[in-house]
Formats: structure tokens, C-alpha cells, sequence
């Protein structure tokens, strides 16, 4: 008779602390977000998110610089996979947890930090239910599906990000900013063609898949776009084909730079020692643009404006 | 004389792939514009000439590497990439960009080369403790340790941020190679001489150590010898161009079941197919997606994945038999 009592205690109990536990965070999140919430379009559908969060887990890299421009401060970062330039206090600061990099993230470490709101997406659009059990989470991130592709994209992003911390003036000065670099660049480029490349492991490939995006509102035609132009990964590029195709321009992302010792140009050295690249007009004319080696983990609205502003200098300098 | 016809027509393949490796790319070069256009004849000398010698280079390394290993372990699925003696080479290219990301190629291929030789006399010591009545067990436990060291090398990248660089590294082609990338394979040449004079110390060793000793050959001094070469042939291999699997295991065992298992005869037939297959997967890969390409080592990949299992269900049917 005694047996089958102390489950339905047990039961009992359960219920009785579940609702406790349940009214306890009902309470906890009203007397929190005693300010407004602001529905915010995601790449999953609208979300509803507090106004003004104060604690804030920023994973998708492509925000953090307007982040920083809005003064806030992240309470946990994925530090392997952010610029290691630009954000050496965020990196070096011990109360800013680490979850680490989208391959294995430590979402512990994301309850560990209690956020209010997590800025997901892009590397880690596939935790976005795990960390949706967290906390609120938005998936705003640049995205090449996404409508307009990743530069309007970016633009979407940085006006959401301004609705959330209310900062909407200042999300329409940097997206001012970027439509003018941009703009600026599209009118440079007259139909130019180019040559992406991805400089990894001392190898010049194709970069068209990592880079492509930035000559989507430019007036620049890639040379190896279409057909299997735009496999990418690792297959590879002869440099007689890059020869043969003498595209008029060349942009390069350094991967090699972003790996190695601050300064270094390894890229730089690789091209420069490229026999078979004299005789095209991007070597004679020295029509060659670096970008910013991190580009690659930086992406964000800042990085393209920089690079728009990049490009129109080159171009009107050779015109 | 069927065979001889064989190996005959298979020399006369090659020079025909040799051939086309000279005259397949992207850039404009033919019979043609070689004689009339400096321009091609100067692009044929930084690009076509290099690659196709390294091609014809790798080749040779690899498939003597197969030899000199079936010999020493006496087992007919060992080669540098079942034995772990490339996943050693890597575990050295990493170290050596790790410790001094700007040495030269040169010390990086001693480095790569030193790793290679220890992994490989690591694979020898492991074999010697463990009974090789089992044909299977040899290249499993190769395999095995070169998985560990794989991981290990993954796990050290991935740690300090050179994914990329050896992910770039690993797929290795050819396509990168031009003039002043691939001159260090001329080591292998060296090697390939070598190995042909000691031939007959190889084929005593593939004897087993007891019957080698008695008919007077220093097997240990032997098995160091060849683990050197293979180490120095697979440790510079791995640096101007990466992985190239499988190559090894095929082609010596096509050989032998064409010809028995006297090294000094075989091993020129060896490396004229080792060349051959190499410049086919290359070729392969060099047009199906033009102007990208696919490594050379994917394909080969994917070939001898399937002739492995090939050799192994013969094996089970000699064995059942």
C-alpha cells in the first residue's frame, strides 16, 4: 500500500515546483523588461525580442561593429571566429565569456552568461532553436538567399539592429554611409572585368564563392562567373588559366594574412612571384586590390563600406 | 609475350599522356604557337613543362615508396598513406608552420621529411611486436596510426587557427605548380636511382628477416635505408603538392601480378604506370570543370578507394582458395 503513495507525492511535488519555478520566471521576466519589446523579422519569421536588452550574446560576427558603435557590450562572445584586429579588448576582456567557434559552441556557456536577447544566425543559424530555449534569438544575419542578396541584406540587419537597442538614427547614418561608398564604387566601375581571389595556404584560387558578394551592386564582371566558375572550395586554379582569362583587375582576400603575424602580406609575395601573371593587365598596370584581411571574419556593413570606399579610390586613381 | 605487349602498350600510354599533359590547359599553347609565339613557348616553360615534370616526379615517389614499403613489411596494402607516413609528413608541414611560418620550402621539406621517417619507423617497430600472420592487420594498424596523427594534426590546426592553410594544403594538386614551385621533386630522382641499384636488397628483404639474414644481408640496415628513401620521396611529395593516395598500393601490385616480385625488374615498369595513372587522374581533373580543376588526388582517391577493395576481395578469395 505504501509503494504506489510516494509516486504520486513525488508527482505532487514535481507540479507543485514546476508551476512554482514557472510563476518564479514569469515574474522574472516582467519585472526585466519592465520597457517595451519590438517585433523583429527574422530569416525565421517575426520574433519578439526586449527593447534595449542589457544582456546581450552576439554570435553572428557581422554585428559586432555597429554593436560597438551603439556602445554595446556583448556578455559572451564566440572569440576564436571574431577580427583579430579592432576587437582586442572584447577578446582579452575575462568578463566576456568565450563560447567558441560555430563548429563546436559551448551553449552552456551562452545560459551561463543569462542573456536577455542572442544575436544569432549566420555561423550558428543552426543552433537558432537550441539558443531560442535561452533566450530570445534573432536570426538577422547578411545571407546571399536573402531578398536583394547579402549587401541589402547587410543594410536590413543594421536598421533591425537600431529597432533593438533604439538607435535608429544612428543605423540609418551607417547605412547612409554604406549606400554612399557603394554608390560611389558602382559609378567607378564601368564593366571592368575581374579576377576574385582567395589567397590560402601559399594557393591562389577562386574566390568567387567567399567574395563574390561585393561586386553584386558593382559594375564589374568576374571572369570566371557561370558555368564552373564558381565552384569553390577545394578545387583548384591553374595561374595559366588566371593568364588566359587576363582579366583588367584583381581583388584579393589574404587568408593567409588574417592566419599569420600582424602585418605580414603573404599573398602580396605570392602574386608578386607569379611568372605566369606578367604579361596581364592586372600585373602591368599593378591592378591589384587587397582587401582587408579581415574581411573574411569582419563581413559586416562597416567592412563593405570601407571596402566600396577601397574600390572607387582604385578605380578613379587608374581611370 | 602477352605481358610484354602489355607493359609495352602501357609505356606507349604514358608518353602519350606526357604529351597531352604538355599541350592540355587554359592558356593558348599548341604544336602551332609553340614555333610561331614567344609568348606561348614562354608560358609553356613557367607552367606546362614544370607541371608535367612534377607530375612525372610525384609519380615515380610514390609508386617506388609503395615498392620499397611492400618490400620492407612484406604486405601488399602498405604505401606511404596506409602506412602513415604522409599523415607524419603532414604533422611536420604543420609543425613547421606553427614553429617558423616563414622558413622556406626547403626547411620545411627536411622537417616534413624528419617526421615522415620517424612516423614510418614507429609503423615498422609496431609491426615487429604484432603477429603478421594476418595480411589485413598490417594496413589497419597503418591506417589507424595515420588516423591518430590526423587527428592530432586537425586538432593542432584547428587550435591555432590554420584550418584553411591545411585543408588547402591536404587536397593538394597540381594546378599551383609552375616554375620555381616544384624544383625540390628533382630530389626524388636522386631516390628512384637509389632505389634501383639496391634493388636486390629490397627483393632479399621482402623475404621475411629470417631467410634475408642468412643469406647475408643486414636487414635492419636495409629496413632503415628504405624508410629513409620512402620518408625523403613522401616528405617532399607532401610539401610541393600534398596527399596522393593510393598510388602506391596499385600500381606495384599490378605490376607484381604481371611480373612476380623481382624489385629491380619491376621498378621501371612501376614507374611508368605510377606516371601514367597520375597523369590521368590529372588530366581528369584538369578538364571537367575547366578553367577550375579537381586535384589529381581526389580522383585518385576515388579510383584506388575502389581498387583496394578490389585487391582485398582477391586476397580473401586466395586466402578461401
Amino acid at each position: 500500500m505504501k509503494t504506489p503513495k510516494t509516486p504520486i507525492l513525488a508527482l505532487l511535488a514535481t507540479v507543485i515546483t514546476v508551476s512554482a519555478l514557472a510563476s518564479c520566471s514569469t515574474d522574472d521576466t516582467t519585472s526585466a523588461d519592465s520597457a517595451t519589446t519590438v517585433s523583429i523579422d527574422t530569416a525565421t519569421g517575426p520574433v519578439e525580442v526586449p527593447q534595449n536588452p542589457q544582456r546581450v550574446v552576439a554570435l553572428d560576427n557581422t554585428s559586432l561593429e555597429t554593436l560597438r558603435a551603439f556602445g554595446v557590450e556583448p556578455v559572451a562572445l564566440p572569440k576564436p571566429i571574431m577580427p583579430y584586429e579592432g576587437f582586442e579588448d572584447w577578446i582579452d576582456d575575462d568578463a566576456i565569456l568565450d563560447v567558441g567557434t560555430h563548429r563546436e559552441p559551448n551553449l552552456e556557456i551562452v545560459n551561463e552568461a543569462e542573456p536577455d536577447l542572442i544575436i544569432g544566425g549566420y555561423r550558428f543559424s543552426e543552433y537558432t532553436d537550441e539558443l531560442g530555449r535561452i533566450a530570445p534569438t534573432l536570426d538577422i544575419a547578411p545571407s546571399d538567399d536573402a531578398e536583394g542578396g547579402y549587401v541589402e541584406s547587410l543594410k536590413r540587419q543594421t536598421a533591425s539592429l537600431g529597432v533593438v537597442f533604439d538607435r535608429e538614427e544612428q543605423a540609418a547614418e551607417i547605412i547612409a554611409a554604406l549606400d554612399a561608398a557603394e554608390d560611389n564604387a558602382a559609378e567607378r566601375t564601368t564593366g571592368q572585368s575581374v579576377f576574385l581571389s582567395v589567397v590560402s595556404g601559399g594557393k591562389i584560387d577562386n574566390g568567387a564563392g567567399r567574395i563574390g558578394r561585393i561586386i553584386e551592386p558593382l559594375n564589374l564582371r568576374d571572369v570566371f562567373a557561370g558555368e564552373a566558375g564558381d565552384v569553390h572550395g577545394d578545387s583548384g586554379l591553374a595561374p595559366e588559366a588566371v593568364a588566359a582569362a587576363n582579366p583588367d583587375w584583381m581583388i584579393v582576400l589574404d587568408r593567409d594574412a588574417a592566419a599569420g603575424e600582424p602585418g605580414a602580406a603573404p599573398a602580396k609575395s605570392v602574386i608578386d612571384a607569379q611568372e605566369a601573371f606578367a604579361r596581364t593587365t592586372f600585373a602591368s598596370e599593378d591592378q591589384i586590390v587587397y582587401l582587408d584581411p579581415y574581411f573574411y571574419t569582419r563581413e559586416s556593413i562597416q567592412a563593405y563600406a570601407e571596402t566600396y570606399e577601397q574600390l572607387a579610390d582604385a578605380f578613379s586613381n587608374a581611370s | 609475350m602477352h605481358r610484354r605487349t602489355a607493359l609495352l602498350g602501357s609505356a606507349v600510354v604514358t608518353a602519350a599522356l606526357v604529351a597531352a599533359s604538355l599541350l592540355v590547359g587554359e592558356f593558348d599553347i599548341s604544336l602551332g604557337t609553340l614555333l610561331t609565339d614567344p609568348v606561348a613557348r614562354e608560358m609553356f616553360l613557367i607552367s606546362r613543362v614544370p607541371r608535367t615534370l612534377s607530375l612525372i616526379f610525384a609519380g615515380v615517389a610514390m609508386a617506388v615508396s609503395g615498392v620499397v614499403m611492400q618490400m620492407i613489411t612484406q604486405n601488399k596494402f602498405v604505401e606511404p598513406t596506409t602506412a602513415g607516413t604522409s599523415q607524419w609528413a603532414g604533422l611536420g608541414i604543420l609543425a613547421a608552420l606553427l614553429l617558423a611560418p616563414n622558413l622556406g620550402p626547403m626547411p620545411k621539406m627536411l622537417i616534413a621529411t624528419a617526421f615522415a621517417f620517424v612516423g614510418t619507423m614507429l609503423f615498422v617497430g609496431v609491426l615487429r611486436r604484432i603477429s603478421l600472420e594476418q595480411q589485413l592487420v598490417v594496413p589497419l594498424v597503418g591506417i589507424m596510426l595515420g588516423a591518430v596523427v590526423g587527428a592530432i594534426t586537425t586538432f593542432l590546426a584547428g587550435t591555432f587557427d590554420l584550418l584553411q592553410s591545411m585543408s588547402a594544403w591536404r587536397s593538394g594538386g597540381f594546378s599551383g605548380i609552375v616554375r620555381g614551385f616544384y624544383e625540390p621533386l628533382w630530389a626524388v630522382v636522386v631516390i628512384a636511382v637509389l632505389v634501383y641499384l639496391l634493388a636486390h636488397r629490397f627483393t632479399v628483404a621482402g623475404l621475411g628477416k629470417d631467410l634475408a639474414t642468412t643469406v647475408g644481408l643486414n636487414y635492419d640496415a636495409t629496413v632503415v635505408l628504405g624508410v629513409a628513401m620512402v620518408a625523403v620521396c613522401t616528405g617532399v611529395t607532401s610539401v610541393v603538392v600534398g596527399f596522393i593516395p593510393f598510388l602506391g598500393l596499385i600500381v606495384p601490385n599490378i605490376v607484381s601480378m604481371v611480373l612476380g616480385d623481382d624489385v629491380r625488374r619491376n621498378l621501371p615498369w612501376v614507374a611508368v604506370l605510377g606516371v601514367g595513372l597520375l597523369l590521368a587522374c590529372d588530366l581528369i581533373g584538369r578538364t571537367v570543370v575547366a578553367p577550375m580543376e579537381i586535384p589529381a588526388s581526389v580522383i585518385l582517391g576515388a579510383l584506388g578507394a575502389a581498387v583496394f577493395v578490389l585487391l582485398l576481395v582477391r586476397q580473401r578469395r586466395h586466402v578461401l582458395a
